[in-house]
């Protein structure tokens, strides 16, 4: 999501030019369905001219809850165009564009997510340049827009978008370099960024790439994966950035972040926790903490799953204090009836700010 | 007497040689046909370990130590080459396979996918002019246009050579 959804819509004719574009490059694009895999009969030696890899994700819902403040709905999910190019060896760009559904009608809205500029020295070393998620704990650099990768219906409470309320800077413009440790055979990888940081003042101005102060984002990551336990990853990320609140003032923003995560076709135990901490300049700090515990196991085209989801945040914390702070428990079914499709029904029995009530949510997934 | 004790051990040795060369043949006709790793003649690497080969397959490795960026060449799609190749590296279907390519591919780890190639012939071809390329055929199939590579110190001749097409060719139940 684009926290400035409001600049762009100033520019519809811009949007519709981007958006003919990209579906362009997407017809344009397709090489295999899922993987980008081309058949080559004819001997291309690859990395000697630009290739181009498309593909698309969406998702239809339909939710239910009770007490019912809202009448039961169907409503269409985000719709996910994902389009990756090498231009050379070294060179390579990705762009991720999500269209959503902002009523019952056909009117939608546009986000530019992701586009990104990478040159790869090496796998030690990957430098990419525009907008990227943020590699802050596990999930938001992991599952991005693609609904059809993640088991339950939903991201984590804390992990959250931006226009939904989300707590956490999920995207930036600016640097990130990534790749693995060497001399550990791939088992520990890093990420480093650098970006402008989150807007929290005036996020629907125009200039929305533009830094509102000097300071800089700054976000370091660690994970392991050692290769005797194949699956599993253990690591964590400290962020932190100062945020500008009148000039010459700022409140500082540090986000720690641990996970471990156990990942295989089978199987999926996953956990992360954070801490969102506010420093004000007159030495007090205000501290929210939220986190996850989701598991599943998969039977042929079956996967039940168990999300575990807190968030606290206390009122008086500045920017998100009115967010309020929410529990949820969630159980579900996932069935997977063809490659590509999913089927996920889970219930919900939330804990939030308006009390306590139940939620019934269906979501069909694919990917082509 | 003494003169023909050498006769008569030469005789003894001739007649018993074919028995040991079909025992010989009769033990490599029992190991399961090996799959020879091949890339590029000009690739300075020599051997790989078995782990090794797998990040390489699943896209976590993705360049040469000499900093070109490794092609990953696969068998089509339905292809039993394929399934088994993938099954025996990678300990997956080839479901999970091009799920966890794409997967990787969403999260911006890899720009493009493995190549699929139709038959042998053009595998070898394939690798032959694609520097960075790395592929498999079955060892009696691999010939000096590409250079196969030892898997932790073993070429498919090996007894103990670890990528044979029936000793696993299913996904590791662990995995």
């Amino acid at each position: 999501m684009n926290p400035l959804k409001g600049a762009s819509s100033r520019r519809p004719l811009c949007r519709t030019i981007a958006v003919a574009l990209f579906f362009v490059a997407f017809a344009a694009g397709r090489a295999d369905a899922q993987t980008g895999e081309h058949e080559h009969e004819e001997v291309v030696v690859p990395g000697t001219r630009p290739e181009v890899m498309a593909h698309a994700f969406g998702s239809v819902e339909w939710l239910a809850s009770k007490p019912a403040e809202t009448p039961n709905s169907f409503g269409l999910g985000q719709f996910s165009l994902f389009v990756t190019s090498t231009l050379n060896d070294r060179f390579s760009v990705l762009a991720e564009l999500v269209v959503e559904a902002s009523a019952g009608d056909t009117r939608v809205t546009t986000d530019l997510e992701r586009l990104q500029v990478t040159y790869r020295f090496d796998d030690h070393l990957n430098i990419s340049a525009g907008r990227y998620h943020t590699g802050i704990g596990y999930y938001n650099a992991a599952f991005h827009h693609g609904s059809y990768f993640e088991i339950p219906i939903g991201r984590p409470r804390i992990f959250r978008f931006e226009d939904e309320g989300g707590v956490l800077p999920v995207h930036e413009v600016g640097v990130s370099t990534r790749g693995t440790v060497p001399k550990t055979g791939s088992a520990l990888r890093y990420v480093a960024e650098v970006g402008n940081g989150r807007r929290w003042i005036n996020p629907d101005e125009e200039g929305e790439a533009l830094d509102q102060n000097q300071a800089k984002s700054t976000n370091f990551g660690l994970s392991l994966q050692p290769e005797s336990w194949r699956g599993l990853s253990i690591g964590g990320s400290f962020y932190r950035d100062a945020i500008p609140i009148a000039p010459e003032h700022a409140t500082g923003e540090h986000i720690a972040a641990a996970f471990a995560v156990y990942r295989t076709p089978s199987t999926e135990i996953m956990g992360e926790w954070l801490q969102l901490k506010f420093h004000e300049e007159d030495g007090t700090s205000t501290a929210s903490r939220g986190g996850y515990l989701q598991a599943s196991r998969g039977f042929g085209k079956l996967r039940p799953y168990y999300r575990y989801d807190r968030l606290e945040i206390p009122t008086n914390t500045p920017f998100i204090g009115s967010f309020g702070s929410s529990e949820f428990h969630i159980l579900g079914l996932r069935i997977d009836p063809a490659d590509w499709v999913g089927i996920k029904t889970q219930y919900e029995r939330r804990h939030e700010n308006q009390g306590r009530f139940n939620v019934v949510h269906v979501q069909l997934v694919f990917v082509f | 007497m003494a003169s023909l004790r050498p006769v008569v051990l030469a005789l003894l040795l001739l007649s018993t040689a074919p028995l040991a060369r079909a025992a010989l043949a009769r033990q490599q006709a029992a190991q399961p046909p090996a799959l020879a790793i091949i890339v590029h003649r000009s690739n300075p690497a020599e051997g790989l370990k078995f782990s090794e080969l797998r990040h390489i397959f699943m896209l976590d490795i993705q360049t040469w130590p000499n900093g070109r960026k490794i092609t990953v060449v696969l068998r089509e799609k339905g292809q039993p080459e394929r399934a088994e190749a993938l099954g025996i590296i990678c300990g997956l279907s080839e479901r999970d396979y091009d799920r966890h390519i794409l997967f990787r591919t969403l999260q911006g780890n890899v720009n493009f996918g493995p190549r699929a190639i139709q038959s042998a012939p053009a595998m070898l071809r394939f690798v032959y002019n694609a520097p960075g390329s790395i592929g498999y055929v079955n060892a009696d199939e691999a010939d000096s246009s590409v250079k196969v590579l030892r898997i932790d110190g073993l070429l498919p001749d090996d007894p103990k050579y670890p990528i044979r097409r029936q000793s696993s060719g299913r996904p590791d139940p662990n995995w």
